[in-house]
């Protein structure tokens, strides 16, 4: 359901005042990738065009966040207390690495946030042995499986860095270009710069409650089975107009999100 | 033993192959390095053949296999140098010691980013998503990302509701866009723009930012002329419910026409909604009620939907337009006119039991009415306004006029007597509302807004007693036709001013605000058979009402992780003069009141939050309430006493939530409780044909009110249903004086329900309702029960995606005194969706079982009554809707 993913950072943003969340200003190098990513049913409507969004990398020693470019303006809007731009992101997730853990922060129906903690060594790499060039880079092919997509990873040695989208951050070089087997998710590198910005530190933000991978897969299970109208009811509440019948946007089971990046 | 040499010779030859590189990381203080990435690549290629990463204790193991003969070891991680040795092919242990080092990371330019446009305006070309089906422009904007569209029209972009809906930079239908994009044809149409944060005050561009997007249509060249319909027939008797909506655009000049028809139960008072998200520097919105003084005596109606006892027959057409004078200055004028007229037909047996000061009755008093009343409804109304929209200021303002002429007509028999009444209620307003910004220091706003009605509510009331109706004073049953007038005439104006400004996670608002208001109030009782006699100063009420309050507003709120509260504390003062010509006396008050309320709510944890408020109000008698002679109403006489008093209220309440998402558990309660103390009591005195005396005496009482409720649910995510079980209570208690005797009364209500709901399949949805309720009067020593119960089921079918199939059941009983009222319900809808044509069929047929009556229980603090009311028979009706 497109609409909950637009809504993570609007509901984050509302319930998480600026200052729980420390941040300060500083200098880091910051990597962009550009992610081209098909996030609907392709039985249903296998000729829609796929959607692009930028990412950004950013690094600071053995720390880094993978965010996308809308996710991080909304961030930085709060901060200012500013309206919030107009990229908007359909991603609802984003990802934290810190030494030998990544940590996966995302949202459910737009109101819950969970994160997954798990160790960085988790996917399993076949590297091929043959050099390929990407854009005048020396990169190395690797293959490994993560819940039910087979990615290919490209990865340099020419950047010191053993970082990469997504959770593909234990490879022996940077990952510069990673797609799945249907195409279905493709990240690749653009270009790095130093930049002087807001650096977030997530592990202070205790809005997102911590579950293990397991659970965060069967909390989204038991929610693509309920409707707004049920969620509201949980809650006690009832709509306003209560004599019309309520309109399809409440009443629409949330179903599983279509194509998500890992299915299981 | 032939099979041990090969496995020994293929152990010997894979040994040989395999060769296990493995060692430790350390820091130059020997301190272990963890996720290390260590790697064994090529000598020649340096491509990497094998790597792992070094676990917490900096020990790694790497399995190679490999012909070459020599092995490059290389050891990296972020801020410390790069190890690299090349050793033999062969399995080693090795120490390997990284030095802390800045680790330079080089800008990179890989490829140019795609272009990304962050304007603030993002250009939809219509011939792209248009397809050959598509006939309006609602059918292209379902189709474009990021736009959605719902049943009634309301278009979201990104989640968003939009501000704006312009044709042209134009605002012709302020709000109503519904009317445009369900009948403008697509064709028409060559680009939509999509503006983004869209902020419609230019003063502020810039400056208060926008969350809310706005549309703008752009025509091409042509002028064009378009518009939709539905027309629908049915029977039994003949019936009609149809609508038509032509409307044109050019670059000049916007209009849109709409007429609305139907005998067929439709309320039409609800038609045309107005969406959008309004700001908070738009005007004020008032409206004082006409036509409410005065009325009929008549049934009550059933608590059912409007639409299963409406007969009527209604009209409703509309006009708008738009004009732009300069790039800056619009001006609006929206206008409409209702023409209804509703039939009802209800019968009411009564029941109040008159208790002696023992608490035992005395003296049961029991009538019946029968009524058959008309009530017509006839309303124009238009508004013109005019919008400065400049980069320096910013001001907006509307003047609207209303002019009704409603009557009621009907004939009661009361107790098998007739009597005759009828109203006439012709009322008139005139109002201007305006809001304006004014710059205050840098970049703060200031916001003026005001307010100025002027209202014109008269009515006449008659009655043909034929001798039928009783009167305080028995001189008066000697007149055939008695008539109560009554004028209104009141005056309102409010200005506020406000600022708002913040602190951290504290937001606080100070607003200023200045009211009067000036009503003179006049009624008069006349006697007539040949000639019409007035009957005197005991039934003439001449009063001029002023009331003057200023008010600051202090409200401070706070927004935490757990915590989120909001304090509000008014400082009001009024003052208040009722001038009363007939006994030529003055009574004013005036007073200084606070009326602070507190919002709190906590969230313990993810799964509990609790919330809860409080606010203490003092209002003050309103003029409805001051005259102190009688006026006749509904066959009644009511007096109150010309002093204004105030009354106390206090209102708290206390809710929690429970939600598990893990099991689908959920569970929500609430405790509500309202207190208030008045200074006046109401005595009633009721005679054995019903009609009432009405008095107000100097009496301090209290009414106090306590409900609680609580609702348990689990949701089964494989079965995709959900169960819900709820229980309320509801507890009044209050003082009344009726026929001399004073008591206290309790009523207490008590509601048990169970709702299932399944969505298992995509074609099927079904829904059952079951409640339960229990009313009882605790009158003294006596006590009155009802007991009722209601089963609900609705089951939706789609079978394939042009067919759609709507069944729903309804079954209501009461009881009471040993009888039972049952009324049942059934309805069915199908629709059939002509894709290509764009044509929809409807067929409706609703109240299938052809229940005409609907009976039902109520009881309230001082009588029970049992009521009949007519409803709508068996009917069915096909519509087709299609464009023009």
């Amino acid at each position: 359901m497109k609409k909950y993913c637009c809504f993570i950072v609007l509901c984050l943003v509302l319930v998480m005042p600026s200052t729980l969340m420390a941040q300060q200003v500083k200098d880091f190098m910051r990597y962009e990738y550009m992610l081209t990513y098909k996030p609907f049913d392709k039985k249903i409507t296998p000729n829609a065009e796929p959607l692009i969004e930028k990412f950004y990398l950013d690094v600071d020693g053995s720390r880094s966040l993978f965010i996308s470019e809308g996710t991080y303006l909304e961030f930085v809007a709060d901060l200012k207390e500013e309206e919030s731009g107009t990229i908007e992101s359909k991603i609802p997730w984003f990802l934290s690495r810190d030494a030998g853990d990544t940590v996966l922060y995302e949202m459910i129906n737009m109101l819950d946030a969970y994160k997954v903690k798990q160790p960085v060594n988790t996917i399993k790499w076949t590297i091929s042995n043959e050099t390929e060039n990407f854009h005048n880079m020396r990169v190395q092919k690797a293959i490994g499986e993560l819940s039910g997509r087979t990615w290919t990873v490209w990865f340099t040695t020419e950047i010191p860095l053993i970082e990469g989208p997504y959770k593909f951050k234990n490879l022996p070089g940077f990952v510069v270009k990673a797609k799945d087997a249907d195409q279905d998710y493709v990240f690749e590198f653009i270009e790095s710069k130093k930049v002087n910005n807001y650096w977030f530190e997530l592990s202070e933000l205790d809005f997102f409650k911590e579950v293990t991978d397991k659970q965060l897969k069967r909390l989204k299970n038991l929610n693509a089975n309920k409707s707004y109208m049920q969620i509201i009811q949980e809650t006690g509440g009832k709509l306003l107009n209560d004599s019309k019948e309520p309109s399809e946007f409440m009443t629409k089971k949330f179903g599983k999100e279509p194509n998500p990046i890992e299915f299981y | 033993m032939k099979y041990l040499v090969y496995i020994f010779f293929f152990m010997t030859v894979s040994l040989q192959a395999q060769v296990v590189i493995k060692g430790k990381v350390n820091d130059e203080n020997k301190v272990p390095l963890s996720n290390v990435i260590v790697s064994i690549l090529n000598p020649e290629t340096n491509a990497v053949m094998a790597y792992e990463m070094s676990d917490s204790k900096g020990a790694f193991q790497i399995p190679v296999k490999s012909t070459l003969s020599t092995l490059k070891i290389k050891a990296s991680t972020v801020n410390y140098s790069v190890f690299e040795k090349v050793v033999e092919n062969k399995s080693q242990d090795i120490q390997i010691q990284l030095v802390d080092e800045f680790t330079q990371l080089e800008e990179i330019f890989v490829k140019a980013s795609p272009i990304t446009q962050h304007n603030d305006t993002l250009v939809f070309d219509l011939n792209a998503f248009a397809g050959k089906n598509d006939r309006v422009l609602e059918d292209v904007i379902k189709k474009m990302p990021g736009m959605e569209v719902s049943g009634d029209g309301e278009i979201k972009y990104q989640g968003k509701a939009l501000n704006k809906f312009y044709v042209e930079g134009k605002d012709l239908m302020q709000g109503r866009y519904g009317s445009i994009t369900k009948a403008l044809p697509n064709l028409h149409v060559s680009k939509l723009e999509v503006i983004e944060n869209h902020q419609p005050i230019k003063m502020l561009e810039g400056v208060v930012p926008s969350e809310s997007p706005a549309i703008n249509i752009r025509l091409k060249n042509k002028i064009s002329l378009s518009g939709s319909a539905k027309i629908g027939v049915g029977g039994d008797p003949f019936l009609w419910n149809s609508t038509v909506s032509p409307m044109f655009f050019s670059k000049g000049l916007q209009y849109l026409v709409s007429y609305d028809t139907n005998n067929s139960g439709e309320d039409l008072n609800n038609k045309f909604r107005a969406f959008g998200s309004f700001g908070s520097f738009d005007t004020y919105r008032y409206t004082k009620d006409t036509g409410q003084t005065l009325s009929m005596s008549a049934t009550s109606t059933p608590g059912v939907d409007k639409s299963r006892y409406l007969d009527n027959r209604s009209h409703f057409a509309s006009a708008n337009f738009l004009v732009k004078f300069t790039d800056k200055l619009e001006m609006n004028t929206n206008a409409f006119y209702t023409n209804d007229e509703v039939k009802q037909s209800g019968a009411q047996s009564t029941e109040i039991r008159n208790l002696d000061a023992n608490g035992n009755v005395s003296e049961v008093i029991k009538y019946n009415r029968k009524d058959e009343n008309r009530y017509f409804k006839e309303v124009f109304n238009s508004k013109f306004t005019i919008t400065k929209n400049a980069k320096d200021n910013y001001l907006k303002d509307y003047i609207t006029i209303n002019v009704s002429r409603n009557k009621e007509r009907g004939l009661m028999l009361q107790n098998n007597d007739p009597i005759n009444q009828s109203v006439l209620s012709p009322s008139f307003t005139l109002q201007n509302s305006l809001s304006t910004l004014i710059p205050v220091g840098n970049n703060k706003f200031a916001n003026f807004k005001s307010i100025v009605d002027f209202t014109r509510d008269k009515q006449d009331y008659d009655v043909v007693a034929n001798g039928n109706v009783n009167f305080p004073d028995e001189d008066l049953k000697k007149y055939g036709l008695l008539n109560q007038s009554f004028l209104d005439n009141s005056f309102y104006t409010q200005n506020a001013i406000s600022l708002s400004w913040k602190y951290k996670k504290w937001t606080f608002t100070e607003e200023y605000s200045l009211l009067f208001e000036n009503k003179r109030f006049e009624t008069d009782l006349y006697g007539q058979n040949n000639e019409r006699v007035w009957l005197g100063s005991n039934y003439q009420n001449d009063l001029t009402y002023n009331r003057f309050v200023n008010r600051l507003n202090s409200t401070a709120s706070y927004k935490g992780t757990s915590w989120d509260m909001t304090f509000t504390l008014p400082i009001i003062w009024s003052a208040m003069k009722l001038d009363d010509k007939t006994i030529d006396t003055k009574n004013t008050k005036n007073a200084v009141d606070f009326s602070p309320s507190v919002y709190l709510s906590y969230k313990i944890n993810n799964m509990w939050t609790l919330r809860g408020g409080s606010s203490y109000n003092t209002s003050y008698t309103p003029l409805s309430q001051l005259y102190d002679h009688y006026i006749f109403s509904g066959l009644n006489f009511t007096a109150y006493k010309g002093k204004i008093e105030d009354t106390q209220s206090i209102n708290s309440w206390l809710r929690f939530e429970f939600k598990n998402p893990f099991n689908g558990l959920f569970m929500n309660g609430s405790l509500n409780s309202n207190y208030q103390e008045k200074k006046i009591m109401l005595a009633q005195t009721i005679d054995e044909n019903g009609q009432t005396i009405i008095e107000a005496l100097d009496r301090k009482n209290i009414a106090n009110t306590q409900s609680a409720n609580v609702n348990l649910g689990k949701f089964f995510s494989e079965y995709s249903s959900n169960i819900k079980g709820s229980f309320s209570v509801n507890k009044n208690k209050s003082e009344i004086l009726v026929n001399e005797s004073l008591r206290d009364v309790n009523t207490y209500n008590y509601v048990y329900g169970l709702q299932l709901t399944n969505n298992y399949f995509d074609w099927l949805n079904f829904t059952y309702d079951f409640n339960y309720n229990e009313t009882q009067r605790k009158d003294m020593k006596q006590s009155t029960y009802s007991y009722g119960n209601s089963h609900n089921v609705r089951i939706d079918i789609i079978p394939f995606k042009a067919h759609s199939f709507i069944w729903k059941l309804d079954y209501r009983e009461n009881i009471f005194n040993q009888q039972k009222f049952t009324n049942r319900f059934m309805d069915v809808m199908y629709r059939l969706k002509w894709e290509k044509k764009k044509i929809d069929f409807d067929f409706e047929w609703s109240n299938i079982l052809n229940t005409k009556e609907y009976e039902q229980v109520v009881i309230n603090s001082i009588q029970t009554s049992t009521t009949n009311f007519k409803l709508r028979p068996s009917q069915f009706l096909v519509s087709v809707r299609f464009n023009f």
